[in-house]
């Protein structure tokens, strides 16, 4: 370029270019993702699984390390002389996470070889309890749990905590 | 080892991410860019420090990213490679007062912004009293005005 001493390089100026483009569109991949739910908040995230006659947990499939998160477990009243319900959370899960509090408090925790065991009693004639477990992922990663019953009725949680 | 790690991931995070926004983004330094500038490093800072305020966190983030400026630096010096990658290349955008339009819409400039920089440094008035116009790596044009 005349006396002018610059290191100029078109060749790789325009391959930063290309790369560039190719940034810009991940950019853009990245906020539509965002905004499909892909790093929580949002319908791809959103995930209701179970039985609606035995057990269903509402919750989100994508959540962020140190933000909270509910499980919304629906549990249909079937009907126990004493009124009273149980859900149970296994231990692997319970490790990897920390239960804040659960609303309504369980009448009593007990500790099995396996997990948790939160018993309730539900007012008699009533139909489906709604119970809402606030926890705070403590790792980051996949993270697998299971939700059971007293009868039997399981459900496996399959989340991701972002960093 | 978390405070070394979260400040790691900004450092690295925001070099490639400015990279790639091109060197024309935050140059300008309009107002707009410096509120811009501002909030983005509100943002960073969170995710850089978590929930630990305590002095050691903080200054362990500090040193990580001087500690990360330093090697960086020192890594362009040994490889002029990683430098072309890392900081980009200056590019001639004007020759002998004709404006490589191919060049300067891809770069993201027009003859406006080169003839305000012209103005700015040189004291020109029009394009083809500017012999060279060069876009810097840093994002700034420099005039090299015609000898008269």
């Amino acid at each position: 370029m005349g006396n002018l001493h610059i290191n100029q390089d078109l060749r790789f100026q325009k391959r930063m270019w290309r790369i560039e483009r190719g940034g810009w569109a991940a950019m853009a991949l990245l906020v539509l993702s965002a905004s499909a739910g892909l790093f929580g908040q949002g319908p791809v995230s959103r995930a209701i699984v179970g039985d609606p006659s035995s057990l269903m947990v509402d919750y989100e499939r994508f959540v962020r390390y140190g933000s909270p998160l509910q499980l919304r477990v629906s549990l249909p009243h079937i009907n126990t002389p004493d009124g009273s319900l149980s859900l149970k959370l296994n231990r692997e899960f319970l490790n990897r996470v920390r239960v804040s509090s659960i609303t309504p408090h369980p009448t009593a925790e007990a500790l099995l070889s396996d997990g948790v065991r939160y018993d309730f009693t539900v007012a008699p004639g009533e139909g489906t309890a709604l119970v809402t477990v606030h926890l705070q992922p403590q790792g980051m990663g996949p993270l697998t749990g299971e939700i059971r019953r007293d009868d039997g009725a399981r459900i496996a949680l399959w989340l991701f905590v972002f960093p | 080892m978390d405070a070394i790690t979260r400040a790691t991931l900004i450092y690295v995070a925001l070099l490639v991410l400015f990279r790639i926004a091109g060197r024309r983004t935050l140059m300008q330094m309009t107002s707009f860019d410096f509120i811009l500038l501002l909030i983005v490093s509100e943002a960073t800072q969170n995710a850089m420090l978590g929930d630990d305020y305590s002095v050691t966190n903080g200054l362990l983030v500090i040193v990580t990213l001087i500690g990360l400026d330093i090697l960086f630096s020192h890594v362009k010096r040994w490889s002029p490679g990683a430098e072309k990658w890392l900081d980009g290349l200056p590019m001639v955008v004007v020759d002998n007062g004709k404006p490589l339009k191919d060049l300067m819409i891809r770069a993201r400039i027009d003859e406006r912004d080169v003839l305000s920089a012209a103005r700015e440094k040189q004291g020109l008035e029009r394009m083809d009293q500017i012999k060279y116009a060069v876009l810097e790596a840093s994002g700034g044009i420099s005039i090299i005005p015609k000898s008269s």
